[in-house]
Parts: structure tokens; C-alpha cells; sequence
């Protein structure tokens, strides 16, 4: 692993980086959230018990649901 | 070999994730309700709790301001949550439980205690970023945060040495992937019958061989693990199956951060683009729902483009998804015996002995499976089984899990440098490879979809999933 040396110039950057991320998650995304379709898309994922970041079966809350229906089928 | 159950991190990675899985099912079992009068009835099942559930968490979902991730105040019937609780309680654990592994391998447990709270400040960080729900809805997932949190402090100010004690990429990996093992329930598999069967396991280590190949043959991929790591995540699973298979052929960092940055980038096209299609041509909610699960690579994708056709391609896709999960474990041992016996070689024509294979072979692996099975004989043979696995696994081995998976990607992020990964674009060969074995994926999966849901068992579909649910 090359080892990097904090200059003012690289400080510097990882500050711009730090604000623009900032800038996004602090003030544009809740705006965005805000919007009414955004808003009408964020409350259909709810309903749904859907969690789009999902990277596993046992991660979607739908899916408690769905497998509880399959196992009342099967009895 | 007792010295190499002590000090060797695929041993040590086993012992961790099983002390985690014992404690935490020892805590849903002791304090699982008593039947008054022993005679349990199946149409009745016990609600199970799991106790240590309040205690465990990761910042939570937020839209308006980021504290929300970390405490909601009380609010009508509601208590307060306080999730940094749970934040910090994890944070304990595992630096706890890692401490004492280290040391028992006769290394420095101070360094990584020194080291722990920084790189777990980065993983929280990267939770919280994924967090946003506009950033959930899009798949954006806390794997491509966690990177990019590490990315962004190695390519400016460069990672602190203080840091580094605490960047056990393959420990934190091997571990998260032995408490994945006791989510993969093989009593799941017949979920939709033998149709769910055909399309998430006869189509998937077609198309995930097939590519492969082709990447070795017709591209003349330069790196085998890195064609192996992109055939798993997109013919399996996403991100789940990249990790597992990563981990069994050894691949490096940068290989397996290429292969996640392909999977997201195209299914969130694939999750916008392929119900319009579906809807555009047509096809039955059924046919479409399997065609989504078995082919679009993330869980939460899937469900996302389910739900847009409607309830029962919501349970189809997600279930069909389901079982490509399960497959998981047998595609990771597959590879790994795959690269011990063929890939890892000494010379050509000479075969290793079975001592041989058993000395290379990533044990992990080994603990991945046993979890497996131990949990599913659980779930299918203990009183309340379902009710007492799912509570295990839904209020604590999960979340663990997850932290686990974030831990490694933000030291993956805080080892890689940007130059490291432009050699792997030259070419374009892992987009190709990819976008190649996705179009198999889509025909192939389609036709078997047809022909299962359509043709052989169309009598069954209704049985197997109503149109009412």
C-alpha cells in the first residue's frame, strides 16, 4: 500500500470533497425528498414493505410477508 | 492443526461468526414463550421475539435530517428510538470479539483497538450516506458508500498508519460471510416448486459457467479470479454472491470493487427498464416476476421492479431472487474447490492430493455451510423452528452481518488506490464480459421461465401463487 504524506494541497481536497458531500446529503436530498413525487414513490416503497438497498432475502421486509403466505399454503 | 484453528484468520473468522450465532440463538431460545400446556398447534405459532434486538442497530433510514438516522424522539403510541444505542453497543461487540481473536493468534489486540473506533466511524459514516431514502430508492447500496468513504481519504490525505491494524478486509469479509451461511435456509428452495427451482438453479450455473468461459477463451481475460467475480454477481446474485466467490478464489480488492461497481450501475437500469418491457409486451405477471428475479442482480432491485407489475410479480420475482440466494453457499464451494484443484495447480498434469485440497481450501467456506445446514435443520425440525430462526437472524445475526460487509469495503476503500484499478478498464474487457453474460441471462432465464411457468406447470401456477394474495 503506497503511503501518502498530508499536504495542504491534499487537505485541501478531501475539505472540497467533505462540503460537496455536504452540500448533497445535507440540503439537496431532503429537498428532493421533499417533492411531491418523490414523496408519492418513497411512501409506495413503504406500503410495499419494499427496501430498494436490499442486497439479501432477509433484508426485505416484503418478503416476511410473502414467505408467511407460502408457509400458510403449505399447511 | 490445532495450532492452525488458532491462528489462522479463516479459523479464527469461523469461531467469531459461530460465538456470534450461538449467543444470539441462546438468547431467542431462552427467552422464547413457554406453551402453557406443552401441546403447541401448527395453525397457532408462537411469537418469537428476539431480546437482543433493541440493542443491535445501524443507522436508520432518513429523509429530512440526518439525526433521524441516529434518534427519533417519541411520537403518538410510538417510543423513541435511539439507533446510535444500538450503533455503539455493535461497535463494542465486534471490536470485542476481534480483540480477543487477535490475541489468541498472538497478535497486537491494542493496535486494533487503537485502530477499531476510526475505521468503525467510517463504516457508520458510510451507513449513513446510504441511508438517505432517495439514495435507497435508487439501489444505491451501503457497499458503494463504504468504498467510496475509504477511496476518498487513501486518494487525498491518504489512509492514517493508525488506521490500518483495524483494516482486516478478509477477516471482516470471511466473517460476515459464516453468519451469511445461517440465512441460506435450504428449506427455501422449493418455495415455488419446481418451477423456482429451474429457473434460479439450472439457469443460473449455466449462465454463470458459460461466461466465465467465454471470458477465458473468446476475451482472454487476463485475470481468471476478477471473470469469475463479475460471472457470480451477475449471473447469481449481486453483491452477496461477488463477496462469497471474491472470498473462495482469492480475488483481489480492486477486482471485486470493479465487479460491485458493474452490478449496481446496471441494475439500476435494468430495475427501471425491464418492467416497461414486460409491460410493453405484455407478458403475464408470473412469467415477468421470474424473469425480473432471475436476472436482475440485487434483492432489493428485484422487488422494486416486482412491485411496479403488481403482487403476485412482486412475490414471484422476490421469491425466484430467494433461491438464486441460497445458491450462494454452493456456488462459493463450487469455486473454491474449483480454484484448489484446477486454478492453484503446482504443474501441469499434476494433480493435488486430497491433503493437499484440504490444506488450500479457504475453510471459511466450511463454516458458511455448516451454519447453513445446522440452521435449516433448526428451521425445519425444532418446535417453532421458522418463527425462532427468523427471529435470530431478523434481530441480530442480519445486522451484524451488514456491518461486517461495511467494515470490509470502507478497508478495501482505505487500501485502494485510484491507479490500481485503471489497468482493470483497459480494454473494456469486464464491461463486455458482463454485458455478454447478462444478454445469456436474459434469454436463457426468459425461455426457461416460459417453459416452466407457461408450458409444464402452468396447471400449478395458481396453486403456487394465487391471484389474490
Amino acid at each position: 500500500m503506497r503511503t501518502r504524506t498530508p499536504t495542504p494541497a491534499r487537505t485541501l481536497k478531501l475539505a472540497a470533497v467533505v462540503a460537496a458531500a455536504a452540500a448533497v446529503w445535507l440540503a439537496f436530498l431532503p429537498w428532493l425528498a421533499r417533492q411531491p413525487a418523490v414523496q408519492e414513490r418513497l411512501r409506495w416503497l413503504e406500503v410495499h414493505g419494499i427496501d430498494p438497498s436490499a442486497t439479501f432475502y432477509t433484508e426485505l421486509p416484503a418478503m416476511q410477508e410473502i414467505l408467511r403466505r407460502q408457509r400458510n399454503r403449505a399447511d | 492443526m490445532l495450532t492452525e484453528m488458532r491462528r489462522s484468520e479463516d479459523w479464527l473468522a469461523i469461531w467469531c461468526a459461530g460465538a456470534l450465532l450461538a449467543v444470539c440463538f441462546a438468547a431467542v431460545w431462552w427467552s422464547r414463550p413457554e406453551r402453557g400446556d406443552g401441546q403447541g398447534s401448527e395453525a397457532d405459532p408462537v411469537a418469537v421475539s428476539n431480546p437482543l434486538k433493541p440493542y443491535l442497530a445501524k443507522p436508520a433510514s432518513w429523509e429530512q435530517s440526518v439525526l433521524e438516522a441516529f434518534y427519533r424522539p417519541a411520537s403518538g403510541d410510538a417510543a423513541a428510538k435511539l439507533t446510535f444505542v444500538g450503533v455503539l453497543i455493535v461497535g463494542g461487540v465486534i471490536s470485542g470479539l476481534f480483540a480477543a481473536a487477535l490475541a489468541l493468534a498472538g497478535q497486537s489486540a491494542g493496535a486494533f483497538l487503537r485502530a477499531f473506533p476510526w475505521v468503525f466511524l467510517l463504516a457508520t459514516l458510510a451507513y449513513t450516506l446510504a441511508g438517505h431514502a432517495v439514495v435507497k430508492a435508487y439501489n444505491l447500496e451501503y457497499a458503494l458508500w463504504a468504498l467510496v468513504v475509504g477511496l476518498i481519504i487513501s486518494n487525498t490525505v491518504g489512509t492514517p498508519t493508525l488506521f490500518r491494524p483495524a483494516m482486516l478486509t478478509e477477516f471482516y469479509i470471511k466473517t460476515g460471510l459464516v453468519l451469511l451461511g445461517a440465512e441460506v435456509l435450504m428449506s427455501r428452495l422449493l418455495a415455488l416448486g419446481l418451477p423456482g427451482v429451474f429457473v434460479a438453479w439450472v439457469v443460473t450455473p449455466i449462465v454463470l459457467v458459460s461466461t466465465y468461459l467465454f471470458g477465458q477463451h473468446i476475451l482472454r481475460m487476463q485475470s481468471r479470479s476478477l471473470n469469475m467475480v463479475i460471472s457470480a454477481d451477475m449471473s447469481v446474485c449481486g453483491v452477496s454472491a461477488a463477496i462469497a466467490t471474491a472470498a473462495a478464489c482469492k480475488a483481489k480488492k480492486e477486482e471485486l470493487s470493479l465487479a460491485i461497481g458493474l452490478s449496481l450501475s446496471f441494475t439500476v437500469v435494468m430495475m427501471i427498464v425491464l418492467p416497461a418491457v414486460i409491460k410493453a409486451v405484455g407478458m403475464s405477471e408470473t412469467l415477468g416476476g421470474a424473469w425480473l428475479g432471475g436476472t436482475i442482480d440485487s434483492t432489493g432491485a428485484v422487488a422494486v421492479a416486482g412491485a411496479v407489475l403488481g403482487d403476485r410479480a412482486l412475490e414471484v420475482a422476490a421469491t425466484v431472487k430467494m433461491i438464486q440466494n441460497i445458491l450462494i453457499g454452493v456456488t462459493a464451494f463450487g469455486v473454491a474447490l474449483y480454484w484448489v484443484t484446477r486454478v492453484e495447480r503446482k504443474s501441469a498434469g499434476e494433480r493435488p492430493s486430497v491433503r493437499e485440497i484440504w490444506y488450500r481450501f479457504p475453510k471459511f467456506v466450511l463454516g458458511f455451510v455448516a451454519a447453513s445446514i445446522v440452521f435449516s435443520l433448526l428451521y425445519a425440525m425444532l418446535p417453532g423452528g421458522p418463527e425462532l430462526v427468523d427471529a435470530v437472524i431478523q434481530g441480530s445475526t442480519k445486522t451484524f452481518r451488514g456491518w461486517f460487509f461495511c467494515l470490509a469495503f470502507v478497508s478495501i476503500g482505505l487500501e485502494t488506490n485510484f491507479r490500481a484499478l485503471l489497468p482493470y478498464f483497459k480494454g473494456g474487457k469486464p464491461l463486455i464480459l458482463y454485458v455478454c453474460g447478462q444478454s445469456l441471462n436474459l434469454c436463457l432465464t426468459l425461455f426457461m421461465a416460459w417453459l416452466m411457468f407457461e408450458v409444464v406447470f402452468a396447471d400449478m401456477i395458481t396453486d403456487l401463487v394465487p391471484t389474490a394474495p
